[in-house]
């Protein structure tokens, strides 16, 4: 008796564990989202800071609006609404006094902060937002430095999404619009050329081949999807890039063109896979009924089989989409990375992704949270693709 | 009605185009396979794979990848298995497997890249491992969750419901049904979900280089950075130096390429084995 | 027929039992009581729910969605709804219609029951193992290859290697479902022969489609149509002087 009352314990225990645990998939997919949410709407929303921030380098010792600061490393943050900066230090032995004025209103950078002209040639500004003050010292690289910040304002949507130029590190220019032309360019030559390869190969694993060779053909496919992007990128650009090269006489052959061939081999695998199990899954009266009606085999598969598997082949097709936006390292590897519009197959494009997975490593502030930005744009469009696969499986439960 | 020899011509060209097509894509597979193991195997040997990248090996990337494995298989596969249980053996059609099953679907949609950016976010800033092995395991481990999950679905359908009544009809626990009648039932489902896992661990690039990084020493535990064999193909293509750079950068792509052969056979052998005991 | 009844101990007794497969409406109103120790038949064209009447006394119907049941089913008069649902399936045991050993070794099938139940001694479950095959009539047939696969043997052994399974929860009710269905001539009797001598111990609930076997095994029969319980009785009684003109149709061959 007591030993039931334990094994009813145990079972409600675990059944209360797996709930909890099979929860963590839609978890995950939330903060998924949220995360890259958050961060990538944050451009838009507000500007980088509330303040002006001033970083010394090489000065011990400085006041700033009269306030005294010692061995500062990080940012000393003034107010946008302050009447000017005054900076004062020790400069080789001499007190120096550095004096600029705000403007908060100023539509430009340049215009927010004005400097007295003899101070002009002791500043840098090699970076949009950023001013260097360089003070001359006897010792090379122990110059004295003082770095002005200047917050970045709220990113307009537009001039994210369709401004032509990106220049994130000096210039702060945001626009992505090669980069969506170049992942749309990218994609949609894959699926020009991949999918009717793919649907051909397909009606004949699927309706001409014995159990046999159907087999072999489908392990070959199996393989084709397992084998890493790395690897097709590297084969690409061993293999393609050169033979690219040659035949275009182009100065280098990382290009549009090569991102599509490669792309359109990778989206092979999927659009294989889900056609033949759609294609296998028309019910066998269809063909006999075409068959009896005098019709060859081929004309069955192309004429009565195909049609009846539509919403399966538009699935894959829809999957196979989604994986050449997705595709990244392949891309990466061969398409050249210049964030450009392309104006020949030759040319070097960079994809969205390709931006995401070159830049997170060394980018900060503003350009980060950017490219977070642009996983928002690609979860976007997955989503949408998705969403068109889910209509057609309710669409297809609808018929049958 | 189309005279017959126009019909047939049409007919001819037709299969051509299709026997054409799925040429092109076997020559493809062929092509690159061949093209990768026939410059990569002559350096490829047990001591490339042992000796540090000083020496001209990968043994740090081997190490690095399979903690990777190692530490996302860990969290994946128990969740994903216990998913699939819920799933399939205790909730059905509740509206809670619902959003389950569509949250799996579209996790399984979404670009590797977006995980990447995800686990950097979570993981790396936010819980704070930086760049390490156990983010880039944590990461990767959501990734393939889609793929244990579907694959243990499958495997516990297959199932006899009548395995299940009969040992419910004795007086079990659901608990201790699913445990000795059903698990065991499934395991080579779940063997075969795991090949397939690895598989995907082991080529993935993009994610891992924004969460394990590229440090090239030996990794102490997975709480440090690392890079794995991918990546380090990756970096050597980018920045081939040395000229035999391009020599290793081969090698390990044959590595890498043998390792998917190796998978996928065993993937498909262990699927077969299980179709042969549940058709007894 | 209410005075028949009373003369013998109800094991079981079904109270206005309805269930439902979300609207459809598959048993209706259902009266019966199964006496102590004897072997009650459910007959009836396919369909006409007496599988799913069978499955209502071990709450085997609680795994399906959207299943449920009014009235009142008791156990040795206590209402199975009570009864926890692992305790009740112990005390009533169950007999599928196909065969369905664990892929498993024969002696793991026959101890599987007792040790989910947290029997561990080895000693007893020998025990419990020799004389559950034994009374299967298995175990001279498989006494020296207990540890071979279970899905080794034939369809026949497989079906008694199941009533052996059940009967080693030691339960007081046993419910077959169709058991001979799937074996050939040769086997079913053996099996029937089998169930009237647990027939001492057990009490017996079959569902068949063959007229001839309730007929030769039961004492008592139910003619279930249409998810009614049309006729109810003695089963020499009911194949010899049917209330019913569709009991006698149907006794007959006519539908079915």
């Amino acid at each position: 008796m007591r030993n039931r009352h334990r094994r009813i314990q145990i079972d409600s225990a675990v059944r209360i564990i797996f709930q909890a645990v099979s929860y963590l998939s839609v978890i995950a997919l939330i903060a998924m989202l949220g995360f890259v949410f958050y961060q990538g709407i944050r451009p838009f929303t507000a500007p980088t800071a509330d303040q002006i921030q001033i970083v010394p380098e090489h000065i011990p010792q400085l006041t700033v609006n009269g306030r005294m600061y010692e061995n500062r490393r990080s940012f000393i943050d003034i107010p946008m609404d302050a009447e000017g900066i005054t900076i004062e230090f020790e400069h080789q032995g001499e007190h120096l006094v550095v004096n600029a004025g705000i403007d908060p209103s100023g539509d430009t950078w340049e215009e927010i902060i004005t400097f007295p002209p003899e101070l002009h040639q002791y500043i840098t500004s090699p970076e949009a937002y950023m001013y260097t003050i360089i003070l001359p010292s006897a010792v090379a690289g122990l110059e004295q430095r003082i770095h002005i910040q200047i917050p970045e304002p709220r990113q307009q949507v537009s001039a994210f999404l369709l401004g032509s130029e990106w220049r994130p590190v000096y210039r702060k220019l945001y626009g992505i619009l090669p980069m969506i032309a170049a992942t749309l360019l990218t994609t949609a030559g894959a699926v020009l050329l991949g999918v009717p390869l793919a649907l051909l190969s397909s009606v004949l694993i699927a309706e001409f081949l014995g159990r046999r060779s159907a087999s072999l053909v489908r392990s070959a496919v199996d393989l084709l999807a397992g084998i890493p992007s790395v690897v097709y990128g590297f084969f690409g650009l061993m293999m393609l890039v050169p033979l690219i090269q040659r035949i275009f006489g182009s100065s280098s052959g990382s290009s549009l063109l090569a991102a599509v061939a490669v792309l359109s081999v990778m989206i092979l695998p999927t659009v294989i896979s889900i056609t033949v199990t759609s294609l296998k899954a028309v019910p066998a009266a269809y063909r006999e009924a075409s068959l009896a009606l005098g019709a060859t085999p081929l004309q069955t598969a192309w004429r009565v089989v195909f049609p009846a598997a539509r919403s399966g082949i538009t699935a894959s097709v829809i999957l196979g989409t989604a994986r050449a936006v997705g595709e990244t390292m392949a891309v990466m590897l061969v398409a050249g990375n210049s964030p450009q519009f392309p104006s020949s197959l030759t040319d070097s494009v960079r994809t969205m992704t390709a931006t995401i997975a070159l830049e997170m490593g060394y980018s900060s502030g503003r350009h980060n949270e950017l490219l977070f930005s642009i996983g928002i744009i690609l979860f976007v469009i997955i989503i949408a693709l998705n969403a068109i696969i889910m209509k057609l499986k309710t669409n297809m439960q609808e018929v049958s | 009605m189309k005279s017959h020899p126009i019909r047939r011509m049409k007919e001819g060209m037709l299969y051509t185009l299709m026997y054409a097509a799925t040429g092109i894509i076997l020559s493809a597979l062929v092509l690159i396979l061949g093209y990768i193991l026939y410059n990569g195997l002559g350096k490829l040997s047990i001591g490339f794979i042992f000796s540090s990248p000083q020496e001209g090996g990968i043994y740090p990337m081997v190490v690095t990848t399979a903690y990777v494995v190692i530490t996302a298989m860990a969290i994946a596969l128990p969740v994903g298995i216990i998913t699939a249980l819920y799933t399939t053996e205790y909730s059905r059609n509740s509206p809670g497997t619902r959003y389950i099953r569509l949250a799996i679907e579209t996790l399984a949609g979404i670009p590797s890249i977006l995980y990447g950016l995800f686990g950097l976010m979570l993981f790396s800033r936010v819980l704070g491992f930086g760049q390490s092995i156990i983010a880039g395991g944590l990461t990767l481990s959501i990734m393939i969750l889609p793929v244990i999950i579907r694959t243990t679905e499958e495997s516990l359908k297959a199932i006899p419901r009548s395995f299940r009544e009969g040992s419910l009809a004795l007086g079990t626990t659901q608990w201790q049904t699913v445990y000795r009648v059903v698990l065991p039932s499934a395991l080579p489902g779940i063997l075969t979900a795991s090949i397939l896992s690895i598989g995907r661990v082991v080529g993935e690039a993009a994610p891992v280089l924004l969460t394990v990084g590229i440090a090239r020493n030996l990794p102490r535990s997975i709480f440090q950075s690392g890079r794995t064999l991918t990546i380090h193909l990756y970096y050597l293509t980018k920045e081939a130096i040395r000229p035999d750079d391009f020599e290793i950068a081969f090698a390990a792509a044959a590595v890498l390429v043998l390792f998917i052969i190796v998978v996928n056979t065993a993937a498909r052998y262990t699927a077969a084995g299980y179709k042969k005991t549940m058709e007894r | 027929m209410e005075q028949i009844l009373q003369m013998t101990q109800e094991k079981i007794t079904i109270r206005d039992l309805n269930l439902f497969y979300g609207d459809f409406h598959a048993l209706k109103h259902i009266n019966m009581d199964i006496p102590n120790q004897e072997i009650t038949a459910l007959i009836g064209p396919s369909g006409c729910g007496k599988s799913t009447f069978i499955r209502v006394l071990n709450r085997m119907n609680d795994l399906i969605d959207g299943c449920s049941t009014t009235g009142a089913v008791t156990l040795d008069g206590t209402d199975i709804s009570r009864i926890d649902v692992t305790e009740l399936r112990t005390r009533v045991g169950m007999v599928f219609q196909n065969p369905n050993p664990f892929p498993m070794s024969i002696r793991h099938n026959v101890e599987y029951g007792p040790r989910m139940q947290g029997i561990r001694n080895r000693h007893r479950l020998s025990e419990i193992l020799e004389n559950s095959l034994i009374k299967a009539a298995l175990w001279d047939e498989v006494k020296d290859r207990l540890n071979k696969s279970a899905l080794s043997l034939s369809g026949g052994q497989q079906q008694r290697l199941c009533i052996a399974r059940a009967i080693a929860m030691e339960p007081e009710v046993i419910l077959m479902d169709e058991p001979t269905s799937a074996l050939d001539p040769i086997a079913t009797k053996k099996i029937e022969e089998l169930i009237r001598d647990l027939k001492q111990e057990y009490t017996i609930v079959i569902v068949t489609h063959s007229m001839s076997q309730a007929g030769r095994i039961s004492d008592r029969t139910a003619f279930f149509l249409l998810g009614e319980v049309k006729e109810y009785g003695r089963t020499a009684d009911l194949f010899e002087r049917p209330e019913h003109d569709e009991t006698q149709q149907y006794i007959q061959g006519h539908f079915g």
